[in-house]
């Protein structure tokens, strides 16, 4: 004797629903009303779709176009449906059969996605906000540097004579750079010097002060160099920018909300990451000393002096972006032991050099 | 006169349900960098379509994963093809406004396809739901849509943005009001008016009163998109009434705010369950409408094109 079950079948021509019996045999669904008036038998391949709702309900789609239906609420008949037709369900992958599997499916699950966004986070979306910076068009790249220091120059007094003198000094050293470099000195007592997109560099007086020989100043100019030439202002911000859309497209539906929660975590990341930008600026620098025969001790001499500067304002950033000092100084040196490097000294900056200490 | 007969909406869907099909998801599409979205798309709606129960029948979405991938690729083209115009005028024409002009092509780009979009998101979408084996439809014509949208912008834009309560409700009530369910017609007809009228004290009670009367405002919005929503069948006719409140808000969005930020995220299908049930208990829903005289009319639909363009806009747009 097999089961009967109750359920409803709906035609596909109308809403109403048809109480029927439903027998399951031998891979065939057969259903008839109460009165008998038709009988219909389904097999697999009739099957059009088939959903299960919750645990104990099951709504089978057949006929043209998966219009008919048959609803079954029983969870006994669940059971023999997947009993009788076992690649019906084969719709799942794997992974969905470990997520169906309980709770340690489900912390597998987590720990597997945890661990690939943070690979994503931390590997794959730098990696290509780098590329997207490597790839972005020079020119446009100049005028929005342009406009970035058209905009922060007028909160500076320039010191033109320096800063003739300084270009003075540029002309005579090969920076291998794309970009047509522009020195301004501003009158400021702080030892402090960036770099902007497209070859605009601000050196601050006081940076200079104490400053005891050309190789340092070539040194603060090639590490500022390095930053225009490596394109380091553009990668930090298609870096976290990237990383600001990553995580508002994987939160899609909660508009942002996590967003400012992580935003903490995201500026945390982008400090490590100025280091490591500031230790290629410190090597790419280097390659441009050795490149000159310029003495690359001028690069630690420069470093040295920015660490006798003992209280530097809160607000200067120099310090807390940039690596340990004393760490620098460190790699620096074994960089220029391992190099074998010679050392030319150079007249004609050593004039100018001179000039620039009478001011 | 007969009693209007009482119409049981439910949601039946549980968040750890829904956590585990989302966790696949997530996982794949990070694995397949975004391609698997469709698919991921075609379980969520069918898991929350099948969990949504209208007088003892769920709804169900036919819509595969393979259909929407379709979609997906046309949208990306045609998106690609939006981008190209200004990006070509961007890096390859040196001239005076070029940024200015190549933002101009983008803004014209995007608004341009989105009539294109909401249009075939909702044929697309409304013919792969079915209740009881009849299917949704959306009736609407595309010119007439393209011609309201524009013209509502043109208003809008003339206006300073205040023509944007009536251009919306405008929207609303042409889309709503050309969706059918089998031989039963569904309408909306708000009035621009008071809906500007609604974000605007909205808006100023909400800063008045440091953020509390937003629960309230998102009550009263609630309100104006289900009060006047209805569907009409040989003139019977089945109306919808929201019994929300703004404290019921206050408690629902707080409680899944604090899911998200204590979940890192993880929470999210549980916050969108207790969304779900949250607006489906708070619509009453009564009328005469025979729902067993209710027949089958509108046609299959496959094209998801419209479905994915909205969806990369993200500007979804449904009732």
């Amino acid at each position: 004797m097999t089961k009967l079950f109750p359920g409803n079948y709906f035609d596909g021509q109308t809403a109403k629903p048809q109480p029927v019996t439903v027998e399951l045999k031998n891979q065939r669904i057969k259903f008839t009303p109460a009165d008998n008036s038709f009988n219909r038998e389904l097999q697999q391949r009739d099957l059009f779709n088939t959903e299960q709702v919750g645990y104990n309900r099951l709504l089978l789609r057949f006929g043209n176009e998966g219009a008919e239906l048959l609803d079954v609420r029983s969870d006994e008949f669940v059971q023999l449906f997947k009993k009788e037709f076992p690649h019906v369900k084969g719709g799942q992958n794997m992974l969905e059969r470990i997520a169906n599997s309980g709770w340690k499916g489900i912390t597998t699950l987590v720990g597997l996605l945890i661990g690939a966004v943070l690979l994503l986070y931390f590997f794959a979306i730098p990696w290509t906000g780098d590329l997207a910076a490597r790839f972005f068009p020079q020119h446009y790249e100049q005028q929005l540097g342009d406009l970035l220091y058209k905009s922060i120059i007028r909160e500076y007094v320039i010191d033109s004579t320096k800063t003739a003198l300084l270009n003075e000094l540029v002309q005579e050293v090969d920076f291998k750079s794309e970009y047509n470099l522009n020195i301004i000195v501003v009158d400021y007592d702080m030892k402090n010097a960036f770099a902007m997109p497209g070859g605009h560099i601000v050196v601050f007086s006081g940076i200079m002060d104490d400053m005891r020989g050309y190789p340092e100043l070539m040194g603060l100019l090639a590490h500022e160099v390095s930053h225009v030439n490596e394109r380091h202002t553009l990668r930090s911000l298609f870096r976290s920018l990237s990383g600001y859309i990553f995580i508002s497209v994987l939160l899609n539906d909660i508009n942002g909300l996590t967003t400012v929660v992580l935003e903490n975590a995201n500026s945390i990341k982008s400090l490590s990451f100025s280091r490591n930008l500031e230790q290629e600026a410190d090597m790419e620098g280097l390659k441009i000393m050795f490149h000159n025969k310029i003495d690359p001790n001028g690069m630690v001499d420069l470093f040295e002096n920015l660490m006798s500067d003992g209280d530097l304002p809160e607000e200067m950033e120099f310090l807390s972006t940039h690596p340990v000092t004393e760490k620098r100084i460190e790699y620096i040196e074994q960089k220029i032991k391992e190099s074998d490097c010679t050392v030319e000294h150079n007249e004609a900056m050593q004039a100018v050099w001179e000039k620039l200490q009478m001011q | 006169m007969e009693l209007p007969k009482q119409y049981q909406l439910r949601f039946l869907g549980q968040g750890g349900e829904l956590f585990s099909i989302q966790i696949v998801n997530l996982l794949l599409m990070i694995v397949t960098l975004g391609l698997y979205y469709p698919w991921a798309k075609a379980k969520t709606l069918r898991y929350t379509y099948g969990a949504t129960e209208f007088e003892g029948s769920t709804l169900q979405f036919h819509g595969t994963g393979e259909e929407m991938f379709k979609g997906f690729i046309k949208a990306i083209l045609f998106i690609i093809g939006i981008y190209a115009i200004p990006a070509i005028i961007l890096f390859f024409m040196d001239f005076t406004g070029a940024a200015e002009v190549s933002t101009l092509f983008l803004y014209l780009g995007i608004i341009g396809i989105m009539p294109l979009a909401i249009h075939g998101s909702y044929r697309y979408r409304m013919s792969r739901t079915s209740w009881r084996g009849i299917r949704f439809g959306y009736r609407g014509n595309r010119g007439e849509l393209v011609k309201l949208f524009f013209k509502g912008l043109f208003f809008t834009i003339i206006t300073f943005g205040i023509y944007g309560a009536w251009f919306t409700v405008n929207l609303r009530n042409y889309v709503l009001s050309h969706i059918r369910f089998g031989s039963a017609e569904f309408k909306w007809k708000g009035d621009g008016g008071s809906f500007f009228g609604l974000n605007l004290g909205g808006y100023f009670l909400t800063i008045f009163t440091l953020g509390i009367y937003f629960f309230w405002w998102q009550k009263n919005l609630f309100e104006f998109y289900i009060n006047n929503l209805w569907i009409e069948k040989d003139g019977t006719n089945i109306r919808f009434r929201s019994k929300a409140t703004g404290g019921g808000f206050a408690g629902m969005m707080l409680v899944n705010i604090l899911i998200i930020i204590f979940t890192f995220g993880l929470g999210a299908p549980w916050v969108v369950v207790r969304t779900l049930n949250f607006v489906f208990e708070n619509i009453e829903i009564a009328g005469d409408v025979d729902l067993e005289q209710i027949v089958q009319t509108e046609q299959d639909f496959k094209d998801a094109t419209g479905e994915d363009i909205a969806d990369l806009f993200d500007f979804e747009f449904v009732i």
